[in-house]
């Protein structure tokens, strides 16, 4: 079975003529700071949207966001593309910062999950076709959500990544700096830790397996 | 740090006016300049009138703390034992 997410993309995909214009922004941003406009007009909304994701409150995404570009800016000189695209590492920038906040803050991480996600996780994890009648209630999307919580930081971040912001298995590799392949496998493994929880019974269990 | 997921019926996403509310790319530039270039160009002391400037004051505090020890120790009060 294939595992395919059904979230919206959040990060826009680019067209080879495109990332080769992106690259020639790059150069230009790392002599003068001005030259970085047309990449913060193209990543800014997706960046945003990533964060506000994980911090629901607006006015903190905003500063979250902005703090993003400005050590995606000061960091500039020592990226390199080497197979890594920009959008990618803007990601990983965004998703340090949000742990970064947390760990600052120590306050309780929420997130919340649209219930097509939610129920398209579980069709995956329950290895369901998608023509499956039974039905997927109230009930389980909280099982679900309760099983996500239980889960390592590690695991819920590959899960987040792939069904809840939409992306490819080589793209939650660039973002977690881990091959296509260890993103599949590891994205495989927590599913079937999602599996053994969501099973009839399985909610007397103690503990989720790790990796 | 645990992590608490929420299934709702709909993500409420803001729309485009109000993520270009957050959207200012001079106040991004301005802090990167702010983060990155010092406040001067070149040090203080390879600035000639910066340096005089720094030498006088530097020269004005050691001539108050020479005139200080100069002065005689005021008298000593005796302290009154009020117990």
């Amino acid at each position: 079975m294939t595992v395919t997410s059904t979230a919206p993309r959040i990060l826009p995909v680019l067209l080879p003529a495109e990332i080769a214009q992106e690259e020639s922004w790059i150069a230009a941003a790392r002599r003068d700071p001005q030259a970085f406009a047309p990449l913060y007009e193209r990543y800014h909304k997706p960046i945003f949207l990533f964060v506000l994701k994980r911090v629901q409150d607006r006015d903190l995404c905003g500063d979250l966001t902005a703090q993003v570009f400005l050590k995606s800016m000061a960091a500039l000189p020592k990226y390199e593309g080497r197979g890594l695209p920009f959008k990618a590492w803007l990601y990983r920038i965004a998703l340090n910062e949000v742990l970064m906040h947390f760990r600052r803050n120590k306050g309780k991480q929420f997130m919340d999950v649209a219930e097509p996600q939610a129920a398209a996780l579980i069709t995956y994890a329950a290895e369901r076709d998608e023509d499956d009648d039974r039905s997927i209630d109230k009930e389980l999307m909280e099982r679900l959500a309760r099983a996500l919580g239980k889960l390592l930081p590690a695991q819920t971040m590959l899960i987040e990544l792939r069904f809840f912001d939409g992306l490819s298995f080589l793209e939650v590799g660039q973002v977690l700096g881990i091959a296509e392949a260890a993103a599949k496998m590891r994205t495989h493994r927590v599913l079937g830790t999602l599996r053994e929880y969501l099973a009839p019974g399985a909610g007397s269990r103690k503990s989720m397996g790790t990796e | 740090m645990s992590k608490h997921y929420r299934i709702v019926d709909h993500v409420a996403a803001p729309s485009d006016a109000e993520i270009a509310r957050y959207r200012d790319f001079g106040k991004l530039v301005y802090n990167y300049e702010r983060m990155t270039k010092p406040l001067y160009k070149r040090p203080l002391y390879k600035d000639p009138k910066a340096f005089i400037a720094i030498l006088v004051i530097v020269l004005v505090a050691i001539l108050i703390a020479e005139m200080k020890e100069k002065e005689p120790p005021p008298d000593k009060v005796p302290v009154e034992n009020t117990k």
